[in-house]
């Protein structure tokens, strides 16, 4: 959960259970689970920007399949066999895929920066390079550790992983109580449209 | 995230008319509000520029908004070049609106919806947002023309960090601006991804050495480091006018570039005030009170007065500043006379600022500074005589010489301008007071002149105010 507070809904639809979190300030979360498996496939937030026009969603899991999420007014967007990263948690880890980026294995060098509390990606040829901030640790405000981090490649794909920590499992598990008994609008299968 | 403003776009090549007051750069004030003598473009009229400066702090510390300041003057002593200084001085933060008096009278909107709009222009509020800006090194930039000639071009864009490379695919829009902006390989360039804008910070140090067709003004950056896309926050300043109008329409902020904002709903306007309020409470935004100035304050009519009367005590009005130079003349809409032609109940509510007449010295010092701004060489003869001619005649009439003069110079392939050039311009045109002399002695000449002054009822004269020099 981003911050104590707010008022939480869910649906179920499309074999994900949807939770809708919305604060006073302005502040929403989008939540999907899967249905069979319990696995975050997307989290999603946004703030209310103050001139009153639409807020964009910033993706923290997985992908945003909205149409168009990536033409943005279809000005200037990265090509599409440039790398691209996705978050996609397991059970008790954080991942990232970055999926397209050819080179092998021994060009990846990652740290763990502990000032800004971010992973760095880096690669020996200078082609790739990325900042990835953990917002679940900010909020918990844990501090990132460089041995709980490791990675492979294989088919273009690098996978980065970092063991989630105890106190983070501990919520999760609590969340997960939570989640179940919550109450759904289910609207599995048909809804029903009435016709004037 | 670093707090810092987007860095403006710098244009390669500016050329700047030369106004009658591009001279002026400030209010030529030191740190204790002293005026000095000669500074940033300004000459004398001390009392004044000290008065100018001290309300200028006050606005600058946010204490008198909803107040009002008059300059008051006879013509061409400097009553524009004043607020001119204030708006340089205050910066470009503080919303400055200029308005002529005449600019009110339109058909397409009431007198008070303008006067209301030119206020609601003077009130800036200063918003904090994060953007998300691609800011990296050119490597590559190709365009691809369709061969049939039309359809969409299309582009790729490759750009890079210290540490990363990324190649972009581009839209129309954004080829548009590059080849605009005239993006090439070896710049340093900034990408706002919301808005499409582009800036060039400048170019990058490894190309230093091609040393191929640059122009001195070229600046050297560092290539940039870490990631190409990076979510700057931005703070930008928009006036409340701005907002109405993008809140009046369907069509959201495009109804800015579509000109004709019409008239604004008062509830639209009461609807951003209090969004307005809630953002600064939340300290999302600042509001920043700015200046409206109003020159030839004397054109507007008494409904004009009776309104600003009652607009100058609401809480969201900027500072105002009136110039006229006008004596006791009827107020513009009623047969009463009034000082400075404005009611007295609203000059009551105004601080007054006089301006006096330039000594003949402080008229050859300004006339120095308009040479240069021209970029005119006269001889020290041609300037003591220009002087005379500025006291005689009047300062404008001189300065209009500068330039005529310097033109009849370049005629006879002179480099610099002689007393000679300024006598033949002399004699080539008129001034004010020559032009009304001819007028006494030969007025009958003219048209319009047959019927005799013995017919008793001679048409009324000819309503409303005469043309104004300032």
């Amino acid at each position: 959960m981003y911050k104590p507070g707010g008022k939480s809904t869910a649906i179920i639809s499309e074999g994900r259970k949807k939770v809708h979190t919305a604060w006073e300030d302005g502040f929403e979360q989008v939540e999907e689970y899967d249905l069979t498996t319990d696995q975050l496939l997307l989290r999603k937030v946004r703030q209310e920007a103050p001139t009153g026009r639409e807020a964009k969603w910033v993706v923290e899991v997985g992908e945003a399949n909205e149409a168009n999420a990536q033409g943005e007014g279809l000005t200037i967007s990265a090509s599409s066999d440039q790398p691209i990263m996705v978050r996609r948690d397991t059970k008790e880890n954080f991942q990232w895929r970055v999926r397209n980026i050819p080179y092998p294995l021994e060009v990846y060098q990652i740290t763990v920066d502990e000032n800004a509390n971010q992973i760095i990606v880096r690669t020996s040829n200078k082609k790739w390079f990325k900042r990835i901030s953990v917002p679940d640790m900010d909020r918990m405000h844990l501090k990132l550790v460089q041995s709980n981090v490791s990675f492979t490649h294989a088919n273009r794909t690098l996978v980065i992983s970092y063991a989630k920590p105890a106190s983070i499992l501990e919520a999760e598990a609590a969340r997960r109580q939570e989640r179940a008994t919550m109450k759904c609008g289910a609207n599995e299968g048909d809804i029903d449209c009435k016709q004037q | 995230m670093a707090t810092a403003k987007v860095p403006e776009s710098q244009d390669v090549t500016r050329i700047e008319r030369i106004g009658a007051h591009s001279h002026i750069r400030g209010l030529g004030l030191d740190d204790t509000l002293d005026a000095r003598v000669v500074s940033q473009g300004m000459v004398g009229q001390l009392q004044a520029r000290r008065a100018a400066g001290v309300i200028l702090k006050m606005i600058q510390e946010g204490k008198i908004a909803g107040r009002a300041l008059l300059i008051a003057g006879q013509p061409g002593t400097g009553k524009t070049a004043i607020a001119m200084g204030m708006a340089q001085a205050l910066g470009t933060d503080t919303p400055f609106t200029m308005l002529s008096g005449s600019e009110i009278y339109s058909l397409e909107m009431s007198r008070t919806e303008a006067l209301t709009q030119g206020f609601r222009r003077s009130i800036g509020v200063r918003i904090k947002e994060e953007t998300e800006i691609i800011e990296g090194e050119v490597v590559e930039i190709q365009i691809d023309k369709p061969a049939s000639g039309n359809g969409e071009k299309r582009g790729k864009l490759t750009l890079k960090t210290t540490e990363m490379e990324t190649i972009y695919d581009l839209g129309t829009k954004m080829i548009e601006g590059l080849i605009k902006e005239k993006v090439q390989a070896g710049d340093v360039i900034t990408i706002d991804k919301a808005s499409g804008k582009i800036s060039k910070l400048g170019r990058s140090f490894a190309r230093a050495r091609d040393y191929d067709a640059m122009g001195s003004s070229t600046k050297f950056v560092q290539c940039p480091e870490g990631e190409l896309q990076k979510r700057k926050e931005v703070v930008h300043t928009v006036s409340l006018h701005e907002m109405d109008v993008i809140n009046s329409r369907a069509q959201g902020f495009l109804a800015l570039f579509a000109g004709d904002t019409g008239e604004i709903k008062q509830e639209i306007r009461e609807q951003i005030d209090q969004k307005v309020s809630e953002w600064r409470e939340e300290g999302k935004a600042e509001i920043v009170p700015g200046v409206l100035f109003i020159d030839e304050v004397h054109m507007l009519d008494v409904e004009c007065y009776s309104f600003l009367n009652r607009a100058l005590e609401s809480p969201m009005a900027p500072i105002l500043v009136f110039a006229t130079n006008r004596g006791i003349t009827r107020i513009r809409g009623t047969n009463y006379k009034g000082p400075h032609g404005m009611p007295i109940d609203l000059l009551d509510r105004l601080l007054i600022i006089s301006t006096q007449p330039y000594s003949e010295k402080e008229l050859a010092q300004i006339l120095n500074i308009r040479c240069e701004e021209e970029d005119v060489e006269m001889t020290e003869d041609a300037k003591d005589l220009l002087t005379k001619i500025a006291v005689d005649a009047s300062l404008r009439y001189a300065i209009h010489m500068i330039t005529v003069s310097s033109l009849v110079c370049a005629k006879r392939k002179g480099t610099e301008v002689t007393v000679e050039d300024v006598k033949k311009v002399y004699g080539l045109f008129s001034d004010v007071k020559r032009s009304t002399q001819f007028m006494m002695e030969h007025q009958n000449e003219f048209m319009f002149s047959e019927i005799t002054h013995s017919e008793p009822d001679a048409p009324a004269a000819a309503e409303g105010d005469a043309m104004t020099t300032d």
